[in-house]
């Protein structure tokens, strides 16, 4: 019967479900783009590593340009050195992979071209006295970082690493030579050209020691970053970020003894005096606070869409009905209910709303792609669990859109209508 | 996805089941009224229960608040089930009565479903983002389909109970004893955390039985409503072909109408039913904890001394081992070779499968990782053999010979780790 009543008025039909077709493209377009950063942000947040920044208490974070910390040093704070090994006192000690100090300082190149460039001094592989297989140094905790070359030893006083990128615009080599003031000029060997894909690759990187004699801060560091082996992120450690004032203390013992990156952090902090631990979540960051602002225009515009193709579909549910009506009234005469009839009507809309729904998903999908080109320069995957929203969200706005019509079939009386009197 | 879909009709599906039945009355099948009354007072107790449960926060006043609610649940199934075990409603005056009961009751079960669905979310999380995403909709959509899941129950349970007053009886009288327990026992163990009743073994006892039943109600609610179906089925109008014939047209289509709707609608009871069982076992099925790989026993020689050789156990792999000690108690380890520095062999881990703060629920290795199955924590396969944290507890041991030594006396030690006696 629902066959049958649907091949009426193909054309009007045809027209509802372009109506919201155009709705489910653009809502899916959106969607599209905003769930592959959501997906990416869920799966960093459910991984089982994270790095873990340390830096002094109170402090500003340095400015850093191209790996160039424009603040001046005086008047810093600085976390100590021999503090270090205090990291791997914590409760979590066996979760810490790896943990690497820092100490940016800013330089200036001698030479032709004076141009600031940062000069980073970090450990590369150092063991701590009383820890048989563990290093600290960069090499631990960023195994992606290249060099070509050899990597400067840790007490060394004057082998460094080049930045690709700064390698590339002064021309180094290994075996060449980088002269800096300081103010007072140094003239430093390059024993490797380090690539990272990061800040470094614009910065001179050195061990720990020199940077320290040359900025005059023995002993003294900037930052610490830790990388720890920890547990996917869920409802209590979102309650202790959000809410640590809620928490019971069987909760609370229940955070500090599971590996959050929270726990850990806290931990991090009651063990250096004057630090401040803040786990760094690289996709949240960075796309994360663009994402925040396109969602919610995202759910502005299907709010709006939504709006105007109900009103689309109602008026056009209107004429529908009224045009059938002597059939409703011969329903209603050979004894269908209120409800059979109003179902009837209902479902040839629903029908229409999965037909736009599924057909505007489609077209959607085009229209992202078109999006991402223009804007990235590159395809976007298609999520699939697009199209089985989008086509729910397209029967909602067809059965919203027929609510107000089906009053008038409540009101066809079929005495009236099989007359002709309407 | 499944567990969100269970949790949903876990919460939902006893309220939908006796919002069915009591629509079902032959009052409220009279008027319209007194169904939109039930419904109204549905919703309200639905909107009542969700605003009840987030004003409440959390610790005490939250074991408040839950206790008032079920409270009034039960108190509400009480009295309507007094009043239709006893009180005819044949009379005016005791109709009208009747009516208001039952919209009672229906919000205050309404109220107490929304308030257990949002105790239930609470120790979850729908994603690791607020932002949009994958995991996000495919769990908020099974929120969703439960919530369907267990009001076409309640449409199916409504139709199925019309046939009947016997029936229907019965079917409220099952899913009123299946609610009663499980809340009862709530409501009594939120009594007893408030102080108001004193604690005692015999009433923690039945909480702690009543839990189990918790566990096996929503299997026995859909048994509830497939009896009714079945009963729904068999006291179908069906005529036979030449009964039809006989019968003038008009009044042939009317039968053979009502003989195909209520085929459909033991179709549509029965798929409600299959879908419900389907969507529990796998959730069951699904939310078991990883099993631990089987344990060798060993035992002592004659210099009180285990043995197990090096070569057995070199393969990377973890292998657990379990020891009787001399007063009976299991005592489980595992020895682990690990990956030394730059990939060659390392030392070998020689552990109690059990951990100082979770007890010795056991680890295992998994994709080459080790994990421990009490808090899914990954373990630093270097740090394994080291104390702290939620590493497994190190274990005394020598190596002579290529064989690993183990004292029972010091096995005999760590049995204070497990909990389990060995097994007669």
């Amino acid at each position: 019967m629902i066959r049958q009543s649907f091949m009426r008025g193909r054309r009007r039909k045809a027209l509802a479900a372009a109506t919201i077709a155009l709705a489910a493209s653009l809502i899916t377009a959106l969607m599209n783009l905003s769930i592959g950063v959501g997906d990416k942000m869920a799966k960093e947040m459910k991984s089982y590593g994270a790095n873990i920044t340390l830096a002094p208490n109170g402090d500003s974070m340095p400015l850093e340009i191209g790996g160039v910390d424009y603040n001046p040093l005086k008047g810093q704070v600085f976390l100590e050195e021999k503090d270090l090994p205090k990291i791997l006192d914590i409760f979590w000690r066996n979760n810490i992979l790896g943990f690497a100090p820092f100490l940016r300082i800013p330089a200036e190149l001698d030479g032709p071209g004076r141009r600031p460039a940062g000069l980073i001094g970090t450990r590369f592989e150092l063991p701590l006295p009383g820890e048989e297989d563990f290093r600290v140094g960069v090499k631990a905790i960023n195994p992606f970082w290249r060099v070509d070359g050899r990597w400067p030893e840790d007490g060394e006083r004057t082998g460094v690493l080049a930045g690709a990128t700064l390698a590339r615009e002064l021309g180094l080599a290994p075996g060449g030579e980088v002269r800096l003031k300081l103010p007072r000029p140094v003239r430093l060997s390059v024993v490797g050209i380090l690539s990272t894909g990061g800040p470094e690759d614009a910065a001179l990187v050195a061990p720990l020691p020199l940077v320290q004699e040359l900025a005059g801060l023995p002993g003294k560091l900037q930052t610490v970053s830790v990388s720890a082996m920890t547990v996917p992120e869920d409802g209590l450690s979102r309650k202790t970020r959000d809410d640590p004032d809620t928490l019971s203390s069987l909760e609370y013992d229940r955070w500090y003894c599971t590996a959050y990156v929270s726990s850990i952090a806290h931990q991090l902090e009651e063990a250096l005096p004057n630090a401040a631990a803040r786990p760094i979540w690289q996709v949240a960051a960075g796309e994360g606070a663009v994402i925040d602002k396109i969602q919610l225009l995202m759910i502005v515009v299907t709010i709006a869409v939504f709006i105007a193709s109900a009103l689309g579909i109602s008026s056009l549910m209107v004429t529908t009905i009224m045009e059938r009506s002597r059939e409703i009234g011969l329903m209603k005469a050979l004894g269908a209910s209120e409800a059979e009839v109003h179902a009837l009507f209902l479902t040839e809309s629903a029908i229409v709303g999965a037909g736009g729904g599924v057909a505007g998903g489609l077209a959607g999908a085009a229209v992202s792609q078109v999006i991402g080109f223009s804007v990235f320069g590159s395809t976007v995957p298609f999520h699939f669990v697009t199209i089985p929203v989008v086509v729910f969200i397209s029967i909602l706005i067809a059965l919203a859109g027929s609510i107000m019509p089906s009053r008038l079939i409540a009101r066809l009386d079929p005495a009236e209508v099989l007359h002709g009197r309407r | 996805m499944t567990s969100f879909l269970v949790i949903a009709v876990r919460a939902f599906m006893p309220f939908a089941l006796v919002a069915g039945a009591l629509l079902a009355s032959p009052s409220a099948r009279k008027t319209r009224k007194a169904g939109r009354r039930v419904f109204a007072g549905a919703a309200l107790g639905l909107a009542a229960g969700g605003a009840l449960h987030f004003l409440a926060g959390s610790g005490r006043h939250l074991t408040a608040v839950r206790v008032a609610v079920d409270g009034a649940a039960v108190a509400g199934l009480l009295a309507y089930a007094l009043f239709f075990l006893f009180a005819t409603p044949a009379r005016r005056g005791l109709r009208k009565a009747h009516s208001k009961i039952a919209v009672g009751f229906a919000a205050a079960l309404a109220a107490a479903s929304a308030f257990s669905l949002l105790d239930l979310l609470a120790g979850q999380v729908m994603s690791a983002t607020t932002v949009v995403n994958t995991e996000l909709i495919v769990n908020e959509s099974g929120l969703l389909l439960g919530v369907l899941l267990a009001a076409a129950s309640g449409a199916v349970a409504a139709r199925a109970a019309s046939r009947g007053e016997r029936s229907r009886a019965a079917f409220l009288l099952a899913v009123c004893a299946l609610i009663l327990v499980p809340r009862g026992a709530q409501l009594l163990l939120g009594l007893m955390r408030l102080d108001v009743i004193e604690a005692s073994a015999g009433r923690l006892s039945f909480v702690a039985r009543a839990g189990l039943l918790d566990a096996a109600a929503p299997y026995l609610d859909v048994l509830a409503l497939a009896g009714l179906s079945i009963f729904f089925f068999g006291r179908r109008e069906s005529h036979s072909g030449d009964e039809l014939a006989a019968m003038p047209a008009a009044r042939r289509r009317q039968a053979s109408a009502r003989t195909d709707s209520d085929a459909r609608w033991t179709k549509a009871a029965a798929c409600v039913c299959a879908a419900l069982l389907l969507a529990l076992s796998y959730n069951a099925y699904a939310s078991r904890p990883p099993l631990l790989s089987r344990a060798l026993p060993v035992s002592a020689g004659a210099d009180g001394l285990v043995r197990v050789r090096i070569a057995d156990v070199d393969d990377g792999e973890l292998h657990r081992f379990i020891y009787r000690t001399a007063e009976g108690r299991d005592v489980r380890f595992f020895l682990l070779r690990k990956t030394g520095e730059r990939g060659g062999p390392g030392q070998i881990a020689v552990v109690y499968d059990a951990c100082m703060m979770c007890g010795d629920r056991g680890y295992i290795h998994r994709k080459h990782e080790v994990y421990c199955v009490a808090c899914n924590v990954r373990i630093l396969k270097p740090s394994l053999g080291k104390p702290g944290g939620c590493n497994p507890i190190p274990l005394e041991h020598r190596v002579e010979d290529g064989v690993v030594l183990i004292s029972a006396a010091e096995l005999g030690k760590g049995a204070v780790h497990f909990t389990q006696a060995g097994a007669g």
